[in-house]
């Protein structure tokens, strides 16, 4: 697929969960979302490998939204839930719950779609869709080509940094440093030697890589012209209109356009 | 002994596609006093072998690899569980590949300082010995001590990284390529500062890609070849290998390659000359005896 349109639609995938508020809704999504990881073919395993980053912050939402909702209408909530719990200022009551649960659906999907995006498409080829995407502010006199090129370069530097680093840290722990001893204050401090080597070697790197490049007669945008043309083909419309689609019947539960709502009485139902 | 390796293996990525086997059941002695050199291709895990000497690269435990394994450096077990990491930092010392690009601080007083500082020494002790290391490099105490270490030459930073570790008064002192990306002049203040760290740290290993440097410095060389070792030689024998040395993609010391010939083409002299001197004599005899 062209990357101009996993782009688009991971956005309008990501404005889209805002809008959800029903489980049925974050349901027929994760499976919409499960059709898609099967046919790239990524394996499931390493998808899910992401949400490990996340965890805690899932869990920690989680709880926050349980203990300090106190629903609305408590006569209701205990008649309708028949559960309620009381703690101080904690309160656990049925609307706590789902408001969590909604969260956590909506967390989740929002960490898993461009998840896919990322496993899918090379930073090259993203920065390439940005850059297309931005073109109307080229309009404006913004230097769109230059950001593309600062994002793919920044991009491409990451491993070699990352390299660099544990270099670095593995000649100071061989000088007696330590990194995993007493206080945060101590442990800051203990990564300066790290990090003004890693400075000093990237500046210099920078340095060499402008120069590398004007001795290639880089000059910008002006009449650069790429080696791979992006093109639209119909499974980039296809997908483009599907989520057109989607986003709109969403917005219809949400808004209650045309009385639709009848629609929602079914879903909760 | 300084050093008891056996049946050492390692694997980078084990489970995945790029599994690589960097050791190969590694079994090696270093004696207290050698000037222990180490060559071999790259990417035969020269670079892996030395970092396990001072447990940056743990001992690897996984199913049946390592079962049997023995790492012993200056009388610490490096195969233990929780081996006591500051005693093995302080024993031992350790000269990265372009060791320059470990600078960071404002002086080269303070750069040379730092690892004698994280050794909790007291301050007077500390500037003895930033004193005496950088004596030892052969740079001058008053000069530099209060530069910037961003400021000197290629050589001189190196030259002061090299202080930064002796200052710690390692045991044992380990350098990988230490002469690498430096001009031949360079590269021979750097062997002859060597010879005289030597005096003060008994044992060094040395890896090193040039055969002439290792022909020079070394008393006991392995050879390494896929991660394993081909052997361990005197220089003189090693070199007298024509055939194993060219096998494993290596080249023979400039000297020696020139004794090959010159005993090719008729000449009565022992090719594993090593010397220039020593060629030199051999060659002289050769036509005072006709
Ligand atoms: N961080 C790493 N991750 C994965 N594989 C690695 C890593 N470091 C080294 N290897 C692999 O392990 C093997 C041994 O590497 P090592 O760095 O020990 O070689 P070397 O003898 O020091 O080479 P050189 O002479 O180029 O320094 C190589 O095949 C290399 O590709
Ligand atoms: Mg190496």
């Amino acid at each position: 697929m062209d990357p101009r349109a996993k782009l688009l639609i991971t956005i309008a995938y990501i404005v889209m969960l805002f809008f959800v508020d029903y489980f049925v809704v974050y349901a027929f999504i994760a499976v919409l979302l499960l059709v898609v990881i099967f046919l790239s073919k990524v394996p499931l395993h390493k998808v899910l490998r992401s949400i490990k980053a996340v965890l805690f912050l899932l869990i920690f939402t989680f709880i926050l939204t349980i203990v300090f909702n106190q629903g609305q209408g408590e006569e209701a909530e205990i008649a309708k839930f028949g559960w309620y719990a009381h703690w101080g200022i904690f309160t656990v009551c049925g609307s706590g719950l789902l408001l969590g649960g909604k969260l956590i659906c909506r967390l989740l999907l929002l960490v898993l779609g461009p998840t896919m995006l990322t496993f899918t498409t090379t930073p090259v080829a993203l920065t390439d869709a940005v850059e297309y995407l931005l073109t109307p502010l080229k309009w404006v006199k913004v230097p769109v080509h230059a950001f593309a090129m600062i994002m793919s370069i920044a991009l491409s530097l990451i491993p070699g940094l990352m390299e660099e680093t544990t270099k670095i840290m593995n000649a100071q722990k061989a000088r007696g440093a330590s990194f995993d001893h007493g206080n945060i204050f101590k442990r800051a401090a203990a990564l300066l030697p790290v990090l003004i080597p890693l400075f000093v070697s990237s500046f210099k790197r920078s340095d060499d890589l402008a120069d590398a490049m004007d001795s290639r007669c880089y000059r910008g945008a002006k009449g650069r012209t790429k080696m791979k043309v992006l093109k639209f083909r119909l499974i980039d419309y296809l997908a483009m209109l599907l989520t057109v689609a989607l986003f709109f019947f969403i917005l219809m539960l949400f808004y209650n356009w045309w009385g639709f709502a009848w629609i929602n009485i079914i879903l909760v139902a | 002994m300084a050093v008891e390796i056996k049946d050492l293996s390692y694997v980078y990525n084990p489970g995945s596609p790029f599994e690589t086997r960097a050791l190969d059941n590694v079994t090696l002695n270093v004696d207290d006093g050698d000037f222990f050199g180490i060559i071999g291709h790259t990417g035969s895990g020269k670079s892996t072998l030395i970092s396990h000497l001072n447990a940056l690269t743990r001992v690897q435990k996984k199913k049946k690899l390592n079962a049997s394994a023995v790492l012993r450096v200056c009388g610490i077990d490096l195969t233990a569980k929780k081996p006591d990491l500051k005693s093995v930092r302080e024993k031992v010392g350790m000269v990265f590949q372009y060791p320059e690009y470990q600078l960071f601080a404002d002086t080269v007083r303070q750069d040379v300082a730092f690892g004698p500082k994280n050794l909790k020494l007291g301050e007077e002790e500390i500037n003895k010995r930033v004193r005496e290391a950088l004596a030892l490099v052969g740079l001058d105490y008053a000069e530099v001590s209060e530069r910037s270490p961003f400021d000197l030459s290629g050589g001189q930073k190196r030259r002061v990284a090299i202080a930064g570790v002796i200052a710690m008064r390692p045991e044992l002192l380990i350098l990988d390529e230490p002469t690498a990306g430096l001009d031949p002049r360079g590269k021979k203040e750097i062997l002859a500062l060597l010879h005289s760290i030597k005096r003060t740290c008994p044992t060094i290993i040395m890896v090193s890609h040039n055969m002439d440097e290792v022909a020079a410095c070394c008393n006991k060389v392995a050879v390494m070849s896929g991660g394993k070792i081909a052997g361990v030689f005197p220089p003189k024998e090693l070199f007298a290998r024509r055939e194993l040395i060219s096998s494993l993609g290596l080249e023979l010391p400039t000297v020696t390659e020139l004794a090959f010939e010159l005993a090719e083409s008729g000449l009565d002299i022992d090719p594993s000359a090593l010397g220039e001197e020593e060629l030199t004599e051999a060659i002289a005899a050769q036509f005072r005896n006709k």
